[in-house]
C-alpha cells in the first residue's frame, strides 16, 4: 500500500452548520496508522469525519487528501447513522460491494450477523445494525476505514472479539483507522494517535499517550 | 359579483378551519405511530383521498343524490362537506410535517402534569400555532380557486362566474376585472405562507418532539370519513352504473384522442417541471417560481390567454405550449415541496454511500442502489405531476388548442348530460389511464433494478 506520511491535512478549517459553528479554525494532521478523535458530545468529532469522507464541505479553509487511489475504494465510512441501505437485506449489504455470498457470509459471521442475513436492515436491533455497518466496510477491503463511534450500541460482552476482528483486518492489509470515540479507554487500547476536540477546536494531537497526558481530565469526560 | 365573492370567502374560510381540524388527529397519529405497516396503510389512505378527482366525487354526487341537492342550502352543504373531507389530507400533512412549531418541552411536561381544557388549549396554540395557519392557508387558497365541483353541483361561485364570463366570449379585460377582488383577498394567505416558508429557509423552524404513543383509534374517524366520502363511496357508486357500459364502451372508443392529447401535456408538463428543478438550484428562486402556482389555475389560466392573445407570442397561441406552461405552473407549489421531501433522501448518509459505490465500483449493483435511493423518489414526484396535470380540468377547458380536446374537458361536458353506464363507464376508463401509466413505468423501473442485482 503506497501511502504518503499524512493522510489528511486540514488548514484553517471552519464549518457552520445550521448557522452553529461546528469547527473552528483548525489546523492538523492525520497520519496513517490508527487514530482515535475524542471528546465530549457536541465537540464536533462527527464534523471532522464528515469533512474528511467529503459528506460535508469546508465553510473556509482546507482539507487536503493523500488517501490512496490504487484501490477501488479508497476508503469506507460507518457514518454516524450508520447509513444502511433499510429496505435491502444483511447480506446485500454486503455483496453490493461486489463481495461473494461465501465471503459475505464469513464477515456477517464474524460479527454475529449469520442469522440475520435474509433480513431486512430496518428490522435490526441497534447493535445489530452498527455491526453490520462494521462488517461492511471490512467486506469493502478498502485501506483506510472512517469509524464515527463504531460498534456504539454494542453490549461489552462480545465488543473485545469484534474490536480484534478490527485489529486484525489492519494489520492484514496494512490499513489505517480513523475512529471518533467518547472513550479513552477504547481510544488508548486501539488507537497510535490522538486528536482531541473540544468546542470545535483541537486541544491536543500527537501519539495517543501523550494526548492523554496532555489533555488534563480528558477522561473524565468519557460518559 | 359582491355577494358572490363575500359568501366565497366565508365558505373557503369554513373550510379552511374545519378541514384543518379534521386533519388534527390525523397529524397526532401520524407523528405517534411506531408501526411502519400502519404508518403505510394510514399514507396510502391519505393518498388515496387527495389523488380521487373531484370530477369523479362531483358526478357521483351530483347526479346520484339530486334530492338532496334540491334546496340550496343543502346544496351549499353538501359542497361543503366534500371540499373539508376533501382538503383533510392537506391539512394532515402539513401539520405533521409542524415544521414551524413554538413548542417546549417545558409546555409539554406542564400540559402532561396539569391536564385541563385550558392547559391543553395553550399547549395545543403554542404547539400548532404556525403549522395551523399554514394548512389553513393552503386550504383556503385550494377551495377558495375551486371550481369543478362547483361548476357540476351547480354552486354560485367567482371561479365558475368568470370561466363562464371566458366561454361565453366576453371581453377578457372583463374576466381580469372580476379577478381583482378575489386575487386581493389571497394576498393575505399568501403572505402568511411566504412568511412561514421564509422562516423555515431561515432555518428558524424549530421541530416539536414528542414522546411516541400507542395507537389511538379515534385519530383514524375523519380519515376514515373522509376515505368513505371522497373515494370510496363516489367510485364505488361510478363503477356499479359502469358494469354495463364498459363492453360499449370498449366497442366503440371514442376518447382515445383525447386521452392521448391529455397524456401527451401531462408528460410535457412532467419533463418541463423536471426540468426547471433540476436546473433552478436556489431554493428562493424555486420558491418565487410557486408563486404563481398559488393563485389558482383560473387566474394563471386567464394570464397566460392575454399573454398569448398578444402579437409577439400569438403563434403559438392554438398549440399545448400555453396549457403545458399553465399546467406547469399550477402545480409548481405541490411539486416543490414533494421534491425537496425527495430530495432529502438523496442527501442521506445512505444515499452517500451508494453514490460512491457506484461512482467507485461502476457495478450495477451499485448503480441501482444510487437508483433506487436517490432517483426514485424524484421520479415518482413527476409520476404525480402526471397525475394532477392529467386530471387538471379549468386551464385545460381554457388553454386547449382548437380541435383538441383534453379528456377532462370532455368528460365535464359530458358530465352535464347527465348519467348513464356508457358515460361512468367512460369516466372510470378515464380515471384508469394515468394510474395504468403510472404502474407501468414503475414497473418498469422495477424490472431494470432487479435485473441489476442479479
Amino acid at each position: 500500500m503506497a501511502m504518503s506520511d499524512v493522510l489528511f491535512e486540514l488548514l484553517n478549517v471552519t464549518q457552520l452548520t445550521g448557522g452553529v459553528v461546528r469547527l473552528r479554525n483548525i489546523t492538523t494532521k492525520i497520519h496513517p496508522g490508527v487514530t482515535a478523535v475524542l471528546g465530549p458530545s457536541g465537540a464536533g468529532k462527527t464534523t471532522l469525519l464528515n469533512l474528511l469522507v467529503g459528506y460535508e464541505k469546508p465553510t473556509s479553509g482546507e482539507v487536503r487528501q493523500n488517501v490512496s487511489a490504487t484501490h477501488k475504494l479508497p476508503y469506507f465510512w460507518v457514518p454516524f447513522d450508520l447509513g444502511l441501505w433499510k429496505q435491502h437485506k444483511v447480506i446485500e449489504h454486503l455483496t453490493v460491494l461486489g463481495v461473494n455470498e461465501q465471503k459475505a457470509g464469513e464477515w456477517l459471521k464474524e460479527f454475529d450477523l449469520e442469522e440475520q442475513a435474509a433480513q431486512k436492515a430496518s428490522t435490526l436491533s441497534q447493535g445489530q445494525a452498527s455491526r453490520l455497518a462494521v462488517a461492511r466496510a471490512l467486506a469493502s477491503e478498502a485501506p483506510l476505514l472512517i469509524f464515527d463511534e463504531p460498534l456504539v450500541h454494542v453490549g461489552p460482552k462480545r465488543m473485545p472479539h469484534y474490536w480484534t476482528v478490527i485489529t486484525h483486518y489492519l494489520k492484514e492489509r496494512k490499513a489505517s483507522l480513523i475512529f471518533s470515540t467518547h472513550d479513552p479507554i477504547i481510544a488508548a487500547s486501539f488507537a497510535d494517535h490522538g486528536l482531541f476536540l473540544d468546542e470545535g477546536t483541537v486541544q491536543g494531537s500527537g501519539a495517543m499517550d501523550d494526548v492523554l497526558m496532555q489533555v488534563e481530565g480528558g477522561g473524565q469526560n468519557a460518559p | 359579483m359582491r355577494f358572490v365573492i363575500e359568501s366565497d370567502l366565508m365558505r373557503a374560510l369554513a373550510v379552511a378551519f374545519l378541514a384543518t381540524a379534521a386533519g388534527y388527529p390525523g397529524a397526532c397519529f401520524l407523528r405517534t405511530v411506531v408501526s411502519r405497516k400502519l404508518r403505510f396503510i394510514f399514507v396510502a389512505v391519505l393518498a388515496g383521498i387527495l389523488l380521487t378527482p373531484l370530477l369523479l366525487t362531483g358526478y357521483a354526487y351530483y347526479t346520484h343524490l339530486p334530492a338532496l341537492t334540491a334546496r340550496t342550502f343543502w346544496l351549499v352543504s353538501v359542497y361543503m362537506g366534500i371540499l373539508v373531507l376533501k382538503y383533510l389530507p392537506v391539512g394532515t400533512f402539513i401539520l405533521c410535517l409542524n415544521q414551524y412549531s413554538n413548542t417546549r418541552a417545558s409546555d409539554f411536561i406542564f400540559h402532561s402534569i396539569k391536564p385541563g381544557w385550558k392547559t391543553t388549549l395553550t399547549y395545543l396554540f403554542k404547539n400548532w400555532r404556525a403549522s395551523f395557519l399554514a394548512s389553513a392557508a393552503v386550504i383556503f387558497l385550494l377551495a377558495f380557486n375551486e371550481f369543478e365541483l362547483a361548476s357540476l353541483m351547480t354552486v354560485p361561485t367567482w371561479t365558475v362566474t368568470i370561466f363562464e364570463m371566458q366561454a361565453g366570449g366576453y371581453p377578457l379585460l372583463d374576466s381580469f376585472r372580476g379577478l381583482l377582488k378575489p386575487f386581493l383577498i389571497q394576498l393575505l394567505p399568501l403572505c402568511v405562507l411566504l412568511g412561514i416558508a421564509w422562516k423555515w429557509a431561515a432555518g428558524q423552524a424549530v421541530v416539536a418532539e414528542e414522546s411516541l404513543k400507542p395507537l389511538q383509534p379515534w385519530q383514524w374517524i375523519p380519515t376514515i370519513v373522509a376515505f368513505f366520502g371522497v373515494t370510496f363511496i363516489p367510485l364505488g357508486m361510478t363503477t356499479l352504473s359502469a358494469v354495463g357500459g364498459f363492453r360499449e364502451v370498449l366497442r366503440n372508443f371514442a376518447l382515445g384522442s383525447d386521452i392521448l392529447f391529455s397524456v401527451g401535456v401531462s408528460v410535457m408538463v412532467s419533463l418541463l417541471t423536471l426540468c426547471l428543478l433540476s436546473q433552478v438550484r436556489r431554493r428562493n428562486y424555486l420558491c418565487a417560481l410557486a408563486i404563481p402556482g398559488l393563485t389558482g389555475s383560473l387566474f394563471i389560466a386567464l394570464v397566460l390567454v392575454a399573454l398569448f392573445q398578444n402579437d409577439i407570442l400569438n403563434r403559438m397561441y392554438d398549440t399545448p405550449v400555453p396549457l403545458t406552461i399553465a399546467l406547469t405552473l399550477i402545480f409548481l407549489p405541490m411539486t416543490i415541496v414533494c421534491w425537496f421531501i425527495a430530495d432529502r433522501f438523496g442527501k442521506s448518509t445512505s444515499a452517500y454511500l451508494a453514490h460512491y459505490l457506484a461512482e467507485q465500483t461502476h457495478g450495477n449493483k451499485a448503480r441501482a442502489l444510487h437508483w433506487k435511493i436517490t432517483h426514485s423518489p424524484k421520479l415518482l414526484v413527476m409520476l404525480i405531476v402526471f397525475y394532477f396535470a392529467y386530471l387538471e380540468l379549468t386551464a385545460s377547458a381554457l388553454l386547449a388548442p382548437s380541435g383538441s380536446m383534453p379528456v377532462t374537458v370532455r368528460l365535464y361536458k359530458l358530465m352535464h348530460y347527465g348519467k348513464t353506464s356508457g358515460f361512468s363507464a367512460m369516466t372510470i376508463l378515464s380515471i384508469l389511464v394515468p394510474v395504468l401509466f403510472t404502474m407501468i413505468v414503475l414497473g418498469l423501473e422495477k424490472g431494470v433494478i432487479r435485473r441489476a442485482w442479479r
